[in-house]
């Protein structure tokens, strides 16, 4: 699934570990979620839309192609 | 919460991970030693012993401690161990069949007279058939199995990842 978490991580000129504690997830999970590899729990999905204050198909997108 | 607390990510995912490549080194450490065999353990020296039972620590408790620790995974480390679960699972329903019918089925292949059965056939036959294994010890390896094929698999996946 694409989504746009790198970029609003940008936005806000936070490191993935600075996001990572705002999620109270490892490094690794954002970093696994930005690359695609990861599809989060819709409990983690949520977090992160509200974190970044937007709906969740704003910043997760599951059209193929 | 402050900007210093959210700062990096918490603790515990971080060990879970650490925790878990401190694991791939022993389990590469158990494997080379297995290989090697230097000692028997009736005359071993104490380091090696020492040494062995903390080898011992890392394969079979620290894996199992991971495998139930919920509380230290997140999201991504909880949909690894849940994959590596699953490739657990189907290991231990096709490899014991496997290991009790293809060593008929070889034995058929190489002829049943035994005239073509090579070297390492013979000594697998006389560890697997033969050799007097107490059920503890049996209880024991597989036990230590799984747990380093959940250490191995959990690794890989998580390299896979990365790539």
């Amino acid at each position: 699934m694409k989504n746009r978490l790198r970029v609003l991580r940008a936005e806000r000129e936070w490191s993935q570990a600075e996001l990572a504690g705002r999620l109270d997830v490892s490094r690794q999970a954002v970093n696994a979620i930005e690359t695609g590899k990861h599809d989060p729990s819709l409990p983690l999905a949520f977090r992160i839309a509200r974190l970044f204050e937007m709906p969740i198909e704003e910043i997760f997108d599951d059209t193929e192609g | 919460m402050t900007d210093a607390e959210t700062s990096t990510d918490p603790l515990r995912h971080r060990m879970y991970f650490w925790l878990m490549n401190v694991c791939l080194f022993f389990a590469a450490a158990g494997l080379v030693d297995w290989f090697i065999d230097p000692y028997d353990m009736d005359d071993a020296p104490a380091w090696y012993v020492a040494i062995g039972a903390i080898v011992l620590i890392f394969n079979g408790f620290v894996p199992l401690f991971l495998m139930v620790a919920k509380f230290m995974r997140d999201d991504y480390a909880e949909a690894l161990w849940r994959r590596s679960l699953v490739v657990v699972a189907y290991g231990a329903a096709v490899v014991p069949p496997i290991l009790i019918i293809g060593p008929w089925l070889l034995y058929f292949v190489l002829g049943g007279d035994g005239s073509l059965r090579p070297e390492f056939y013979i000594a697998f036959e006389e560890a697997f058939y033969d050799s007097d294994v107490k059920p503890y010890m049996v209880v024991g390896k597989v036990w230590l199995t799984f747990m380093l094929l959940f250490v191995g698999v959990f690794q890989f996946l998580r390299w896979r990842d990365s790539r």
